[in-house]
């Protein structure tokens, strides 16, 4: 058995509650060093449940490189996108006993568990951005920002955070994590339904009959929730107004406009609290969501159909 | 045919060769256990239909991504009329921004990648895995979202 050197031994004393992390020069591999007893405990957990720190680390991943280079996002969106993906980062506090935990990737998932307790995850946090929030609500998420802030300022880059400043953090992000729920909740519900109200108003003037009914959406974030969608009965045929998702690539929301029954459809995606309606071919500009463009595409699909 | 119907044909027409591949080695199986010569003529051995076996949904697997990727590659070529070759993990992102896709679509269709990866490069990244079914759920409702025509 190999002893641990003097500086080994200072590094483990000066951090006993995470694992210490040291690199081999020569190859710029890093290792983890745990101690026997929580290595024993691991090694007895099984492997066979899903992976979702490693699903995780790839969303959070995804999403920070995409939102980094799209200009479109204000600061309040790019708060929320931070939250959203630490979010989903975020599992349970990582301790020993974590089940999922394997002997040859444990380092490496411990080190992931705590991805979201860095300063990123609540980056682009303005509160002038959230005046529309309740001036108490507005103190609330300001406190949990900032004492969350506090507590990722001590987490050194290149170290695990330690289970108290997990349970710190852990108490203000979900705060936070609550707020930006309710929030988007709120907006999202809002845009789609005013979108769905403009969409009847508009089929009415040409005649055509319109059913509102409601659909159920999910997702990992803002769980499972409920939104209006709009049949629209024309003469030549009926289509759908199908909300499909708040989070999408490249836009803040989408609504599918499609013709039954076969859902050819034609995208309403929304940037910047506007409606846009995509070209169904690859390329094309996006037209701004109006009556014309409505009954336009409403047209074209039932014309295709 | 509409170039994206004929795509999600070609993958279909993967996960049926998968279906009737599967209920032969199954059968073949039934047969090897009343007559553990039956491959001998061929120079087989019983264990190599249980290598097929275990295999068979990795391999299908392999297939299906092959057939999904040229169809991506299909479309960002001559629909989207992109004359880059970006890597698969790129230009899911890319072709995933341009036609709105939402974020859990997306990040199932990566995590097949991911899976694929692993099972063609020994010792690739770590991945979840997938099955033949999910896959073609995720990557079949991916394409989906693409133009009908290109």
């Amino acid at each position: 058995m190999i002893e641990l050197t003097e500086p080994l031994q200072e590094a483990l004393d000066s951090q006993p509650d995470g694992p210490l992390q040291v690199v081999d020069p020569r190859t710029m591999k890093t290792y983890f060093l745990v101690s026997a007893d929580a290595y024993k405990q691991m090694s007895a957990l099984p492997d066979d449940g899903p992976d979702m720190h490693e699903v995780a680390a790839l969303v959070e991943r995804n999403m920070r490189e995409s939102d980094a280079g799209d200009s479109s996002l204000d600061t309040r969106e790019v708060f929320i996108q931070n939250v959203r993906a630490a979010g989903q980062s975020l599992t349970s506090p990582v301790e020993a006993d974590v089940p999922h935990l394997n002997p040859q990737i444990t380092a490496e998932r411990w080190q992931r568990a705590t991805s979201w307790l860095t300063p990123q995850s609540v980056e682009g946090f303005d509160p002038q951005d959230f005046s529309d929030l309740p001036p108490p609500k507005q103190q609330e998420l300001r406190r949990a920002v900032d004492g969350f802030l506090a507590v990722a300022a001590t987490v050194p880059p290149n170290a695990p955070a330690t289970k108290q400043q997990v349970r710190k953090a852990l108490s203000h992000f979900r705060r936070i994590v609550s707020i930006v729920q309710h929030l988007v909740l709120k907006e999202w519900g809002s845009a789609v339904g005013k979108l769905i109200e403009e969409a009847a108003s508009w089929a009415g003037n040409q005649g055509w009959e319109v059913k509102r009914e409601t659909k159920q959406l999910t997702d990992k974030f803002l769980g499972t929730y409920e939104v209006p969608e709009l049949l629209i009965h024309t003469l030549k045929g009926r289509l759908l107004l199908d909300p499909v998702a708040r989070y999408v690539v490249g836009a803040t929301g989408l609504v599918d406009l499609c013709v039954l029954p076969s859902y050819d459809s034609v995208m309403i995606g929304r940037k910047d609290d506007r409606w846009y309606v995509y070209p169904t071919s690859a390329n094309g500009s996006p037209q701004p969501w109006s009556e014309r463009t409505f009954v336009d595409t409403v047209t074209e699909l039932l014309k295709n159909a | 045919m509409k170039e994206r119907q004929e795509r999600l044909e070609r993958m279909r027409a993967i996960e049926r060769e998968f279906r009737i591949v599967k209920i032969a080695i199954n059968r073949l199986h039934e047969s090897l256990r009343t007559d553990p010569a039956l491959l001998r003529a061929e120079q087989l051995k019983p264990a190599d239909a249980g290598k097929a076996s275990a295999n068979l949904e990795a391999t299908y697997l392999i297939r299906l991504f092959a057939e999904f990727e040229a169809g991506l590659r299909d479309a960002w070529e001559n629909g989207f009329h992109q004359p880059t070759t970006p890597r698969t993990r790129e230009l899911l992102e890319a072709v995933a921004a341009r036609r709105l896709v939402p974020d859990e679509i997306r990040d199932n269709a990566q995590a097949v990648r991911v899976y694929r990866n692993s099972l063609v490069h020994e010792g690739g990244e770590d991945a979840d895995p997938v099955t033949f079914d999910d896959a073609r759920k995720y990557l079949g409702t991916f394409f989906s979202r693409l133009p009908l025509n290109w």
